[in-house]
């Protein structure tokens, strides 16, 4: 079975270090953006299995854009969207949903609510056994 | 049948001593038959069952005897048949003869007749106690051959052979004990007529087994009394079940009861006898108070009086009649007087009224006469005919023929035909008929018949009265015609007329009156009364005014409404009683007329004298008349009191109107007075002010009329005044007030619109259309529902605030700001004011609804600061968190990190952590100092040049070992300030830019005095040659949070900045920064000299 692939787009440099250390012990491989354009250049090229989004992020282009613009495209719209935010009240939440994200994670977060979400949304459920 | 029915007819005849006597002879006899058959038959009875038992015992004691005497027998039986030398005497011949034949014939049997006897192995006989007993006798027996076959004992039952009896058979086998074979048997036989013991004469014994009587005695002729039991016999004749008879003949054990019924038969003939004396003497005193009491009836049906009757002085049910019978007696006796009493009254009353009928009839004028039944015999003539018919009564009487002689020819026959009418059919006769009077000529006699009959319906008599009415009917010919005149007068008289008698029933209404209640001839109201022409209402009413009349003896005149034909008229009545000679009321006499057209042109006058009497008098208005003729002028009391005179202060003069006018409206009401004379108006109206008594002016509205002639000349001029001081004063007030309310409108900052009562906006405040934009013009008439169409198109299209908010005022709710909260608009260009739109219903009558818009444009851009700075805040205390969390997770569950790994997750996790801790600091820092607004500042007079020089001289920046280049002033730098406060805040400006230069280059504080918008003061300003910022990020610099370096490489909280402007200017000083990206950036502290705190901006 080939690797999934999970694109982390997000402008701290150590939460994305985190989520990368995190994936190791998983059959993901992960890759990572620094910013919305990057993201979004990177979900365009490398076709990630899932993408986890912050959504502030300095830019023209912060997570929502970024999340809208993957599921306005259609060729990209099946690709899972996790939004990441320290944001945490409902018009947030609300906010994330009209834009079409697939799930939504707090910051702070525990990992192993992390994997289990995307376990989930990869609909790699056994990926967690080995 | 014949017999019986005969008896009973002499029962019934016979005399009440003879009834009893014979029910209680009868009685008698009846009890002691009866009780002789009781006894007859218990004592039979008794006998029969005490023989019965005695003839039990009898069979036990004889049962016993013979099976006493069986036993023996038997046991000698089976000792010499088990005897061994039996047995060995029988196989010898020798033993037979010497032994056994003198063994046997010495045994003796308690039987008579009864035999032992030995046979030998055929059965045939060796010995015998007998000698009877034939050789061959038991070869024969079954029962024998049996025992001799099997060696076992048994019985049986034989033929006698002599006297043909029955005879009981025991066997009982001889056996040779060394082979056990049957040798031979010894039988015992016993004839069964020796079995019972000697007979006594009471009783017979006989014997039978189950099939037959063996030994019948005398038993058997049926009409005997018997006990039978099952005897129980000794082995082995039990086997044969014989029963014991005893008998006793009936006869012989009823013997006594003859005896007992001759003394019985004996003693009830006496006992009858004495019975049949008792009956008769008990019958004799029963009924002996009846024949007295018949005797006493007797006696009272012989004299035909009641009297007294006997004295009876008992208590039982003849003392009852005979007391009960005494009263009915009293009671007959009384009215018996009193009946005899009366008839002499009736007597005596009838003697007095023959005579006074006599006295009548002989006094009368007229002549009573009666006929026989066939009309042609006179059977009474009173004396008075003589008078009548100058005939002589005696020939009258005689002959009838003298009386129709006498009539006048022509009525003759009428006579004889009423004659023969009466006497066949019963036709009353009432004619009047010319009779010739021998003494007084021709007269017109009336003739009035009627027949008598009894109650069989059988004429009796004829009654009749003839009377002379000669006078009487030339009196009636006259008044007939008098009473056509008067009809006549009556019926073409205008009134309705009606005559009634004291009853009020009518005499005679004129056809009229007959017309009005409906009738079509007046004569059909004869003997009517009120209630039957009218209704009940108005009937009892004109009762009770005959009845007042009558009593009262006065005339009545009334005007009442009437329904006549349905119609309401109006009518009046006069009514009078009516008295005849002797001043007696006999009746009234009444007459009504319509007077219905009066009545109403009356009412019309009196209702327009009523409004005009209200009009004058009436509480509002006040009137005047101006006769333009006489130039009178009348003035109503209202009108003088509504200017404050008293009714009599001012006089009825035109001058009293024309000088009260305010003069400045004079000329107006000349005008218009002029105008109305002229012709020129229909109506006169003016408002204008009239002088009171104390000098002020009312408000007055005139109006009124002229009253012209044919030509159109105006001959009279009236009209009105009404008050209307308060209506001009209110309406002065409100137009005071809408000045007011409208400067408060236009002046009020926030606006409104207020529907009307159609729903549609009425008014549009002038705020309303500086906070929209829309013009007044566009929004009068507008209804709800348009007006927030309008306000939604001035709106952010796409906002789902204004879209929530239009739906929440669309909604039919009636107070949209209690329900939904706020309704806030954010207004698209036109600078892009946030609007607040509250609806409220009102149930006033003119105002249904008021929409409020108020401009909250700056209230919630504070709103909206606060919490974009709280999520920044938590947003900001969130992204270190997931470090710390994250990697302290991945260090928890997984060893397989090497040492250098470990460590440098750990650093990431403390350095995370201080980040956090440097933000919570921070924002504390800002928090205080803006809640503070700088009161907790320790002011005090400071040298700059001393605080930037101990400030830099204890700053190191970690890691760095760059000095900063200080340059300060000769003179020195006083301010007032908190030294701490500025410390810090320079602190935080020189750290931003060793942490901005990380790859080097100076860092400088220059402190110089600087004068700014006028004001002196000193400038410290902090330069670094580092990254350097674009102005965008220059211009947010100061924002919370704002982070120059987005990259992360960089620590810091983003607070740094604000806490640096919020320090100096709480100070009254002012923060500048400038920047180029690449090149460096310098923030410059400007601090007024000696800079006292600003209180203003402090309080």
């Amino acid at each position: 079975m080939s690797q999934k692939i999970i694109l982390i787009v997000e402008d701290r440099p150590e939460i994305r270090k985190l989520v990368t250390m995190a994936m190791r012990s998983r059959p993901y491989i992960v890759i990572e953006a620094d910013s919305g354009e990057a993201g979004l250049e990177a979900v365009a090229t490398r076709r990630p299995d899932l993408v986890l989004l912050d959504v502030m992020m300095p830019g023209h282009l912060d997570g929502l854009s970024v999340c809208r613009a993957i599921k306005g495209n259609p060729e990209l719209a099946v690709t899972p969207v996790v939004m990441v935010s320290a944001l945490a009240q409902a018009s947030d939440l609300a906010l994330a949903r009209e834009a079409g994200a697939d799930d939504y994670l707090t910051k702070p977060f525990s990992l192993v609510h992390l994997m289990a979400m995307i376990d989930h949304l990869i609909g790699n459920l056994g990926a967690g056994r080995d | 049948m014949q017999l019986v029915r005969d008896f009973r007819q002499r029962f019934e005849d016979a005399t009440l001593q003879r009834k009893i006597a014979l029910v209680m002879g009868v009685g008698g006899l009846l009890v002691t038959a009866a009780m002789g058959i009781a006894a007859f038959l218990l004592s039979r009875q008794l006998i029969i069952a005490n023989t019965q038992s005695t003839l039990a015992l009898s069979a036990q004691q004889v049962e016993r005897e013979i099976v006493l005497k069986l036993e023996s027998a038997i046991s000698l039986a089976r000792s010499l048949a088990s005897n061994s030398v039996t047995a060995n005497a029988l196989a010898d011949s020798l033993g037979r003869s010497t032994y056994l034949e003198p063994l046997f014939s010495a045994q003796t049997l308690p039987f008579h007749g009864a035999a032992l006897v030995l046979t030998d192995y055929k059965g045939g006989v060796v010995a015998a106690s007998g000698s009877s007993i034939s050789g061959d006798l038991f070869r024969r027996q079954l029962v024998v051959q049996r025992v001799l076959e099997r060696g076992v004992p048994e019985s049986g039952l034989a033929e006698q052979p002599d006297s043909g009896g029955v005879m009981l058979l025991a066997v009982f086998p001889v056996i040779y004990r060394l082979t056990g074979q049957t040798e031979g048997a010894v039988v015992l036989s016993v004839p069964l007529t020796a079995m019972p013991p000697v007979t006594s004469s009471k009783y017979q014994v006989g014997l039978r087994d189950a099939q037959r009587m063996l030994l019948a005695g005398n038993i058997g002729s049926g009409n005997s009394i018997q006990s039978a039991l099952v005897m129980s016999l000794p082995d082995p004749f039990q086997a044969l079940q014989l029963n014991l008879v005893v008998s006793q003949d009936r006869t012989v054990a009823l013997r006594d009861l003859d005896m007992l019924i001759v003394v019985f038969l004996v003693v009830s003939s006496f006992l009858l006898m004495a019975v049949t004396v008792i009956s008769r003497a008990a019958a004799r005193f029963l009924s002996l108070p009846l024949t007295e009491l018949a005797r006493a009836v007797e006696r009272i049906s012989e004299t035909g009086r009641p009297g007294p009757v006997m004295e009876l002085q008992r208590q039982d049910e003849f003392g009852t009649l005979a007391r009960a019978f005494q009263s009915m007696l009293n009671r007959l006796s009384e009215s018996y007087a009193v009946l005899e009493q009366r008839v002499d009254e009736r007597t005596q009353a009838l003697l007095i009224s023959e005579s006074k009928l006599a006295g009548i009839l002989a006094s009368l004028l007229d002549a009573v006469w009666s006929l026989s039944p066939d009309g042609k015999q006179v059977t009474y003539l009173s004396p008075s005919s003589a008078g009548v018919t100058g005939l002589v009564p005696e020939a009258l009487q005689n002959d009838l023929g003298v009386f129709f002689a006498a009539v006048h020819p022509d009525d003759l026959i009428m006579v004889r035909e009423a004659m023969d009418r009466l006497v066949e059919r019963g036709d009353s006769v009432d004619l009047e008929f010319r009779f010739f009077n021998p003494i007084k000529g021709v007269r017109v006699l009336q003739a009035r018949v009627h027949t008598v009959y009894d109650d069989n319906h059988q004429t009796v008599r004829h009654d009749g009265i003839l009377t002379d009415v000669t006078q009487r009917s030339e009196a009636e010919s006259l008044l007939r015609s008098r009473e056509l005149y008067l009809r006549a007068i009556l019926d073409n008289f205008p009134f309705l007329v009606w005559l009634k008698d004291a009853d009020s029933n009518f005499l005679a209404v004129n056809s009229r009156f007959a017309e009005a209640c409906g009738r079509s001839m007046a004569n059909e109201l004869r003997g009517l009364n009120d209630f039957d022409v009218w209704p009940a209402e108005p009937a009892e009413r004109y009762r009770a005014d005959d009845r007042a009349v009558i009593a009262g003896r006065v005339e009545k005149n009334v005007e009442e409404p009437c329904e006549i034909n349905g119609e309401h008229r109006w009518i009046e009545t006069f009514k009078k009683p009516v008295v005849n000679a002797d001043g007696q009321v006999i009746g009234t006499v009444g007459f009504a007329r319509d007077i219905t057209s009066r009545k109403q042109m009356e009412e019309q006058l009196a209702a327009s004298e009523e409004r005009w009497e209200l009009a004058i008098s009436g509480a509002n208005d006040g009137v005047w008349d101006w006769n333009l003729q006489s130039g009178e002028l009348f003035l109503s009391d209202r009108w003088k009191t509504m200017l404050g005179y008293q009714p009599e202060e001012i006089s009825n003069q035109f001058s009293e109107w024309e000088t009260r006018i305010h003069p400045d409206d004079v000329e107006m009401v000349m005008q218009e007075v002029n105008r109305h004379l002229d012709g020129y108006s229909l109506l006169y109206q003016a408002e204008h002010r009239v002088r009171c008594k104390d000098g002020r002016y009312r408000w007055i509205l005139a109006r009124g009329k002229a009253v012209r002639d044919a030509d159109g000349k105006p001959t009279r001029f009236l009209g009105s005044h009404s008050d209307i001081d308060e209506r001009v004063a209110a309406e002065t007030r409100l137009r005071l007030r809408t000045a007011q309310l409208n400067a408060i409108f236009t002046l009020s900052p926030d606006g409104f619109v207020a529907f009307g009562d159609k729903g549609s906006i009425e008014y549009v405040s002038t705020a309303f259309t500086v906070i929209t934009g829309l013009a007044a013009h566009e929004l009068i008439g507008l209804s709800e529902g348009a007006l927030i169409d309008r306000l939604g198109g001035l709106c952010i299209a796409d906002s789902r605030g204004n879209q929530l908010a239009l739906e929440a005022l669309r909604s039919p709710a009636d107070d949209v700001q209690q329900v939904h909260g706020r309704n806030l608009l954010d207004l698209a260009g036109h600078a892009s004011r946030t609007i607040e739109v509250e609806r409220r219903r009102s149930f006033g009558q003119s105002v249904s609804m008021i929409f409020y818009v108020r401009d909250v444009t700056s209230e919630t851009e504070v709103d909206r600061m606060k919490s974009e700075f709280l999520s920044t805040a938590a947003h900001e205390l969130r992204t270190p968190m997931v470090s710390i969390l994250g990697f302290s997770e991945l260090l928890l569950n997984s060893n397989d990190y090497d040492l250098e790994t470990v460590k440098e997750l750990i650093e990431t996790i403390h350095r995370q952590s201080k980040l956090m801790a440097a933000i919570i600091n921070e924002l504390l820092d800002l928090a205080r100092i803006e809640a503070r607004r700088g009161q907790d500042f320790e002011i005090e007079s400071l040298d700059l040049n001393e605080l930037v020089r101990e400030a830099v001289q204890s700053f190191r920046f970690p890691e760095d070992n760059r000095v900063t280049v200080v340059h300060l002033p000769s003179l020195p730098a006083v301010t007032q300030g908190d030294r701490r406060k500025i410390t810090q805040a320079l602190l935080n400006v020189v750290s931003n830019a060793f942490k901005y230069s990380p790859q080097g280059g100076e860092i400088s504080i220059h402190l110089q005095p600087k004068a700014r918008s006028g004001r002196a003061g000193f400038s410290i300003e902090v330069r670094d040659h580092g990254l350097g910022m674009t102005p965008e990020s220059v211009a947010r610099v100061c924002e919370r949070f704002f982070r120059a370096d987005s990259s992360g490489a960089i620590l810091g909280t983003g607070l740094g900045m604000s806490i640096v402007k919020e320090i100096i200017e709480l100070h009254g000083g002012a923060l500048d920064v400038s920047s180029v990206l690449g090149e460096g950036t310098l923030v410059s502290l400007w601090l007024p000299e000696s800079a006292p705190v600003d209180k203003e901006k402090a309080s």
